[in-house]
Formats: C-alpha cells, sequence, structure tokens
C-alpha cells in the first residue's frame, strides 16, 4: 500500500522531469548552429523548392506553434524521418535501443551482484591476503580506461584466441537461414554478447565491490549486528540476513547514478564492439546532423535512464522500509 | 547442593589489545547470582561494565580476550567451549537486552520476524504457525498490540522499541538476562514501566537479571546486589541496601551523592568536581585507581594494592581506608 504510492508518486515525477526533458531538447536544437534544411538543400534545388521544404517541415511558423505541434508528434509516436537512412526514425530506434538496453542492463546487474557478493565476502575477512589482493585488484580495474581494455579483450579473446566474434551483435549469414530457430538466435546474440559484457563487468564490478565493501565494514560495527550475533544466529546468517542487506543500499545508489554514465560512456563501448546499439547511433546522428534521429535517440536514452531509475528507487524501497515515505 | 549459583563468576579478568598496548578492561571481577535474583553493575562510561556483560554472552570484540578467570552457568563453563556450543547456549541460556535506541533492531527486517528468528534458531523443530504465536504471546507480555508485529522499528516509539527488544530476549525463555543500559535513552515514565517489566519478568519466571548501568537509581529499582565498578575493578559490592545506606568506597559515597535527592546533607559538590573526568581504563597500576582523585587518600594508597573487607557476610569492599567497625 505504501510501497505503491510511493511508486505512483515516483511516476509522476519522472513524466514531469521527461516533459522538462523534452522542452529542454526542442530548445537545444532550435539554438544549434546549422538548421535541418541546409543539410537537405542541394544545388539543384530552386529558391521555391527550399521554401516549400520549410513550409513542410514547418520552420515557418511562430516558434510555440512549432513547440505545440512537436510535443503532439512525440505523443503520436511520429518522430520523422531519418535524413541519413531515409526511414521513419521510430524504426531505427527500435532496432537500436533493445541491443543498448541488452548489453548495458546485463552488465550492470551482473557487475553489481558480482559487487555485492565479493564486498559481502571480503569485507567478512578484513585484513587477511584475500582482502588485499582483491582490493588492490579492483581498485585497478575500476580506474582502467574501457575502451583500452575492450580493444585489448577483443585482440586477445577474439583474435588470438578466437572464442568470440570480433565484433557486432549477430552473424549475418546465419540470420538469413530461413528456418532459423529462436534458440539458434539467442545463442548467436548470446555468443556476440560474451565479450562486451565480460568488458564491461570488469570495470564495474571493481567499483560496486568497493562501495559493498566498505559499506560492509560500517554496517558490522551496528548494534543490531551484536544482536544478531547474541540470538545465537551463525556467521553467515548474520552475514548474509542482517550485515549484507543493510550494506548493499549504497550500492543500489550508485547503480542508479551509474546508469546515466553508462549510456554515455556506451557509446565508446558499442562503437569498440560494432555493437548495433544507440549510444553509437547517437553520436553517428550528431556528427552528420541528422536532426531528427539525434532528437528521438536524445529523447529514448533519457527515458530509459529515467525509467532505470525508478526502477532502482523502487528496489531501494523495497529492501530499506524507511524509504516507502 | 541445593542452593547452586545460576551463574558463578570467578577471577574474570579482560584484557584488549589495543595499538597502544594491552588494556586490562575488567580485573578479577567475582560475583555469584541466583535464579531468580538481579545484580547490578553500575559504574561510569569505560569502567569495563558492559565489557563483562559482552563477556558473559561470549561476544567481546575481536581484539579483546579473557586472560583469566571462569564464567559458570549451571554446570557450563563458558569459556571452554566451542563456537558452535556457545551458539546454542546464547539466547536460550543466557539472553540481553539491549539498549534499542542504539539500533539494536535491524531496521530493513519487520520486528516480529527478528524475533520468530531468534525462536526458530533455537527450536528449529517449530513451525512458521506456532512460531507466529509464540510471537504474538510475547507481544501480549510486554503489552505491544499484535497488529504491530508486522511493523518495523522506524515506525515504533523509543520505548515500544525497548519494550520489543526484552520480548525478544524472552522469545527462548532463558535463564539469565543481561539489561546493558536498559532505559538509558528513555524518558522517565517509560524508564519506569521498562524497569517494572524488568522487574517483574525477573520475578514471574525466575530469571536471574543483571543489570548494567550508569543509573545508580535503576538499578536500585530492580535489584537485589550492587556491584560498583571503578577502571575496571570491583570496588564494592552488596546488598542495595547496604551500599546505599552504608556506602563504604569514597567512589560509591561520590556516586551516590552524585545522584541528587533532597535530604542529602552530602557535599557532593567537591567530590563531582572530582569524578567529572572519566578517564578510560588504560591506567591501571596495582594500587587503587581512585587515589588520585579521592579525598581520604594519603601515600599508603598509592602504593599498596587494596585487599577486599568484609562490612558484613554480604558487604564487602576494595578499600584501605574503610574501618570495618564490628569486628
Amino acid at each position: 500500500m505504501n510501497l505503491k504510492r510511493m511508486i505512483f508518486k515516483r511516476s509522476i515525477e519522472i513524466l514531469v522531469v521527461f516533459f522538462i526533458i523534452l522542452t529542454g531538447l526542442f530548445v537545444l536544437f532550435h539554438l544549434a548552429p546549422g538548421d535541418p534544411v541546409s543539410m537537405m538543400v542541394d544545388l539543384t534545388m530552386t529558391p521555391e523548392d527550399v521554401d516549400r521544404l520549410v513550409q513542410q517541415l514547418g520552420l515557418d511558423r511562430p516558434l510555440w506553434t512549432q513547440y505545440l505541434l512537436y510535443l503532439k508528434n512525440f505523443f503520436r509516436g511520429n518522430f520523422g524521418t531519418s535524413f541519413h537512412y531515409g526511414r521513419p526514425v521510430i524504426e531505427i530506434i527500435s532496432e537500436r535501443l533493445p541491443a543498448t538496453i541488452l548489453l548495458f542492463t546485463t552488465a550492470t546487474i551482473l557487475a553489481a551482484m558480482a559487487g555485492v557478493w565479493c564486498g559481502k565476502l571480503i569485507a567478512w575477512h578484513k585484513g587477511g591476503p584475500l582482502d588485499a589482493t582483491v582490493t588492490i585488484f579492483s581498485l585497478l580495474c575500476s580506474t582502467l580506461f574501457l575502451p583500452w581494455i575492450a580493444l585489448l579483450s577483443i585482440w586477445f579473446f577474439a583474435f588470438r584466441v578466437g572464442w568470440f566474434p570480433l565484433s557486432g551483435m549477430i552473424t549475418p549469414e546465419i540470420w538469413v537461414l530461413p528456418n532459423l530457430g529462436f534458440w539458434a538466435k539467442a545463442t548467436d546474440i548470446l555468443h556476440h554478447l560474451l565479450l562486451p559484457l565480460l568488458t564491461l563487468c570488469i570495470v564495474n564490478t571493481g567499483a560496486y565491490l568497493l562501495i559493498m565493501r566498505s559499506s560492509m565494514l560500517e554496517t558490522i560495527k551496528e548494534d543490531y549486528i551484536i544482536t544478531a550475533r547474541a540470538k545465537g544466529l551463525t556467521e553467515k546468517q548474520v552475514r548474509n540476513h542482517h550485515a549484507a542487506p543493510n550494506a548493499a543500499l549504497p550500492v543500489i545508489t550508485s547503480v542508479g547514478l551509474s546508469l546515466a554514465f553508462s549510456v554515455n560512456g556506451g557509446a565508446l563501448t558499442e562503437t569498440v564492439f560494432s555493437w548495433p546499439g544507440i549510444g553509437r547511433e547517437l553520436i553517428f546522428a550528431v556528427s552528420n546532423s541528422d536532426y531528427p534521429l539525434a532528437m528521438a535517440s536524445f529523447m529514448f536514452i533519457a527515458l530509459v535512464v529515467l525509467v532505470a531509475n525508478l526502477i532502482v528507487d523502487i528496489l531501494y524501497a523495497y529492501l530499506d522500509p524507511r524509504i516507502r515515505y | 547442593m541445593p542452593n547452586m549459583p545460576l551463574l558463578d563468576v570467578q577471577n574474570l579478568t579482560i584484557v584488549y589489545r589495543t595499538n597502544a598496548g594491552p588494556v586490562i578492561a575488567a580485573e578479577d571481577v567475582c560475583f555469584t547470582l541466583e535464579r531468580g535474583r538481579a545484580v547490578g553493575i553500575v559504574g561510569e562510561s569505560g569502567c569495563g561494565k558492559t565489557t563483562i556483560g559482552m563477556a558473559l554472552m561470549g561476544l567481546l570484540p575481536e581484539n579483546g580476550f579473557v586472560q583469566q578467570g571462569r564464567i559458570i552457568i549451571e554446570d557450563t563453563d563458558l569459556l571452554s567451549l566451542t563456537k558452535p556450543a556457545l551458539r546454542a547456549l546464547r539466547w536460550k541460556k543466557m539472553a540481553m537486552i539491549f539498549q534499542a535506541a542504539m539500533n539494536a533492531l535491524n531496521p530493513v527486517h519487520r520486528v516480529g520476524d527478528q524475533i520468530a528468528e531468534a525462536i526458530q534458531t533455537h527450536y528449529p523443530d517449530y513451525s512458521a504457525d506456532k512460531t507466529r504465536k509464540e510471537v504474538a504471546a510475547l507481544f501480549d507480555l510486554v503489552d505491544i498490540p499484535r497488529n504491530r508485529i508486522d511493523d518495523y522499528p522506524h515506525q515504533y516509539s523509543g520505548g515500544m522499541k525497548q519494550r520489543a527488544v526484552i520480548a525478544m530476549a524472552l522469545s527462548c525463555k532463558p535463564d539469565l538476562i543481561i539489561a546493558d543500559e536498559p532505559t538509558t535513552a528513555l524518558d522517565v515514565i517509560v524508564q519506569d514501566q521498562i524497569l517494572k517489566k524488568i522487574k517483574a519478568f525477573q520475578d514471574d519466571m525466575n530469571i536471574a537479571t543483571i543489570v548494567i548501568s550508569h543509573d545508580i537509581g535503576v538499578v536500585s529499582e530492580v535489584c537485589d546486589n550492587i556491584m560498583v565498578m571503578y577502571k575496571g575493578r570491583m570496588i564494592e559490592y552488596g546488598k542495595c541496601e547496604e551500599v546505599f545506606m552504608s556506602p563504604a568506597h569514597p567512589y560509591t559515597v561520590a556516586l551516590l551523592s552524585s545522584h541528587l535527592s533532597l535530604d542529602s546533607t552530602y557535599d557532593f559538590q567537591a567530590d563531582i568536581e572530582n569524578i567529572t573526568e572519566a578517564p578510560a581504563a588504560s591506567v591501571l597500576p596495582g594500587a587503587c585507581g581512585y587515589a588520585e582523585k579521592c579525598r581520604h587518600a594519603d601515600v599508603q594508597c598509592f602504593v599498596q594494592t587494596p585487599a577486599w573487607r568484609h562490612l558484613s557476610s554480604t558487604h564487602r569492599v576494595l578499600c584501605l581506608k574503610v574501618v570495618t567497625n564490628d569486628q
């Protein structure tokens, strides 16, 4: 009951934030130098053609009419046509967005889970040789430059050892086969997914592990840990049932924060692995002044980050009853 | 033996390893406790009273260890037990009432579940339903409405939390309850209710109780005997009336007078000034730890190790200056 009210409240907040983002995007694109028309004009066009184009795009109307039109189009799911691809933008987005979500949410969830699990264990054996080794190794990993380690892992695992494909998300030769089953497709994607996933996890797990470790060390000092021990619980019960749920809370917060960054940094990762995601598409669209595509990419990335944060909030409230205000 | 004590603590000395070298937190502590009786341990912060409580639970911090002495509950020597054996005894034999204001309850679990957890640890054959009924009965016992079983600790008031902690301590029907500052963070009215509860359970269930407090008033309300500690040492032990009516150790006198009462004629101001600074238990020469601050101290007090003097069969004091009047 309380949780439901909280979810409702947060959803409304997210809608408001999204509306502000939409408005901000509109303003930004109108402030940006250059205009879409100049991108579409070529030498064969007469000035009348250009005027007609301006009219078609609605650029001759007052700004607020354009804004309303922009909102109307958004809610109708009409994002225009990509200049570069000549296809509806929504088609391109619906191809790219799932690839990004698949890679980054899986990587974030796996890294957070691994970090929580390892951090919990090494904090419990604080000061031992394992603690020192893992802590230093995690520090090292979390400072690695992702594209560098990505290139290195492609060179080694894909090129030298040949365990994984070099790039991309699917093997086109396989997918053109007429009666390819679901499992064959899934296996192919998984095969392509593993290497970028591994690389992202190597870099991200370290950070989560360090947060969990220090949070766990703080939690161990709490009085309810003494209570749990006094009750006669085993060390494992105390650790997993009393210390870890409290200690994991800062990790959840940091997952929420890092999601926004992972989509940004994701553009680099996607480029290195030729992963057909939305981050790479966004960079392409911006550098080629493909306005409709860039705008829609921004919108959907914002939407994904907002929804992910909502999920993180719900998870946090689920784990910490004090948050369910 | 007919009247064998439930708890027998003999020459208990507890040492903490610190970066500045070993620190003696409790030295040569001896006392016994029968079922249905209560002993209060009073003293200022850092005098070692909580350390004794933790040692009785086998919950000393990692850097603390028992250097010598024995803790015997019924026939079991606690210090000789293996970890699993000690875990099995915890809460079933000896339970602890923690100061609830210090987050003794885990904020992410329901209060009822935390109590049920204790029951199910020690009675694994109980069904979920039976455990639930036990928890409900415990809530009745400490006057918390049953519909609060599934609430979280942050939804409780301070007094309710404290009562929940008491319910938790009673959940496995222990023989010994150690109450560490059970009422410190509570207002006087709630404090009184809580003390009455503790007293009632001690009488009804024949539970032996150790009350640890810096507040001598709290101890006097619940306990039969009082142990006064200073810098890790027991300095006076006796029946409540004896210690209250005729305190022997100068520190006890000062401690009692700091507990304001209207008809006090004692010049406590001078003594309060003396005891305002509570040093940690780190300096422990063989001589009396209170000598530096004592108004009655002379050279002897600084050099000689004090020995116990008996004022009666139940009242003893660790002070060179006390004159035993009757013998």
